[in-house]
């Protein structure tokens, strides 16, 4: 998939994942790949400068938390900010995916 | 996992803000390289491979640094020093820079040598010339010790007589070197001859800026100590040689004599003509005697301050009011003479 478009739906996908439970890097990196069946090929690095900026504008915080393994983990949850912005952005996406396809389904049939 | 710390050093070493926030991004990009190198693992890739892959998959260091300095500003030093680091990787490759910096900076400390040795040669040299030619310092007891002092000169007349002969040898030579020598070395070799060329003027100049101080070192002393009937009488005798060498050689007619004893006689004259003290001694030898005794009380004076300064120095006060008396008694008719 064209990561020009998945640039612009970052935010939104970080977003939308956290609202189901809070995640760390790799985990949210993880789960894209997964569930898109790999379908967005990004690079990973690009996930932190968004999380930081996320973080700094409030809609998200992060905490470091210690696993039983030893090792140390950054994880982020969604904020009552965030989860407006979510709303916000799903909704703008709804509309866009709405105008976007009324004018894929009027040219069908004209390429 | 030293590749996964220089990795993280290039990503996080000039992200602006406090410390602390640079180790926490360093520590939560470890941990999702480590994430990432566990799984490729788990699906048969070596440690070396695992590790490739998880950093191609989270990009390269420079981009992501980028991003990372777009959200978090970057520090003006590390900047500063990656662009200086970049600087040195540039120019330390390029050779051509550093070989024509060579070139230049010896061609430049050639061309002052040769500047400061024909400055000597111009101004300092016929005036040293003549200096020793009217015998104005006393050399007497270092002439053997001095010897080498006119071979340096000479040697510096003969190049100078001769150079342009060595300008066109060193052209010739130089054009034979770029002609006909072919070899990765040239460079090297062009700059060794001329730091061997740098050298031997350094050498030349030294030496004859030596040779025309140290004659004045030792002879200046010599030259207030002596006493200016000498002179005036040695000057008298060079003058009267010449004379009656030229005398003899008008009377035979023998013109290349006549010019030289001529040359010799005008050059001893006017060296007694320029000399301040020549007249005032010629007056005082007629009253040989007195200028006799004024130097005996000068020298009585000078040895009964020297004796005046010991008995300072014993702190003894008697010795020393005797000592000044006997000075006194001495100074007394010197400087009289010279209110006179």
């Amino acid at each position: 998939m064209d990561t020009e478009l998945l640039k612009g739906t970052l935010a939104l996908l970080i977003l939308s994942l956290l609202s189901r439970k809070s995640m760390y890097g790799y985990e949210i990196a993880a789960t894209v790949h997964r569930d898109t069946d790999g379908a967005f090929t990004w690079r990973e690095g690009s996930l932190y400068p968004s999380l930081h900026k996320m973080e700094a504008d409030g809609l998200i915080v992060g905490a470091w938390e210690e696993k039983e393994t030893g090792r140390k983990r950054r994880y982020y949850r969604m904020t009552k900010k965030g989860r407006a912005a979510l709303e916000e952005k799903v909704q703008s996406w709804a509309e866009l995916c709405h105008a976007v396809n009324r004018i894929l389904e009027q040219s069908d049939g004209q390429a | 996992m030293d590749k996964l710390e220089h990795y993280l050093d290039q990503v996080c070493r000039s992200i602006g803000g406090p410390r602390s926030l640079r180790q926490h991004i360093r520590q939560e990009l470890r941990e999702h390289l480590r994430d990432a190198v566990a799984e490729h693992r788990a699906a048969g890739l070596s440690e070396e491979e695992a590790l490739a892959r998880a950093l191609a998959d989270f990009g390269g260091p420079d981009q992501v640094r980028s991003e990372l300095e777009a959200t978090h500003g970057y520090r003006m030093m590390a900047l500063v020093i990656d662009k200086a680091m970049q600087w040195k990787e540039k120019t330390m490759r390029a050779k051509w820079l550093w070989t024509m910096w060579a070139h230049l900076a010896l061609a430049v400390v050639i061309a002052v040598e040769v500047l400061f040795i024909w400055f000597f040669k111009v101004f300092f040299v016929p005036r040293y010339e003549r200096i020793m030619r009217d015998g104005l310092l006393d050399l007497d007891n270092n002439e053997a010790a001095l010897s080498w002092v006119p071979k340096t000169l000479h040697v510096l007349d003969w190049v100078a007589s001769h150079v342009h002969w060595l300008v066109v040898a060193l052209v010739v030579a130089w054009g034979l070197f770029e002609w006909r020598v072919r070899s990765d070395n040239k460079s090297f070799m062009r700059l060794s001859a001329l730091g061997t060329g740098a050298l031997g003027l350094l050498v030349m100049l030294v030496l004859t800026a030596w040779a025309l101080v140290v004659p004045f070192m030792v002879g200046v002393p010599g030259m207030e100590a002596r006493m200016p009937e000498r002179t005036v009488l040695d000057k008298e005798a060079r003058i009267d040689t010449a004379v009656t060498a030229l005398e003899e050689a008008t009377a035979n007619k023998d013109w290349e004599a006549i010019q030289e004893h001529a040359s010799q006689a005008a050059r001893a004259m006017d060296s007694l003509a320029n000399m301040g003290a020549a007249a005032p001694t010629l007056t005082s030898m007629r009253e040989q005697p007195k200028v006799d005794e004024l130097r005996s009380q000068l020298k009585a004076a000078r040895n009964w301050l020297w004796e005046a300064q010991k008995a300072s120095w014993a702190k003894d006060g008697e010795r020393l009011e005797t000592a000044m008396e006997k000075f006194r008694q001495s100074y007394g008719p010197v400087r009289a003479a010279a209110r006179k």
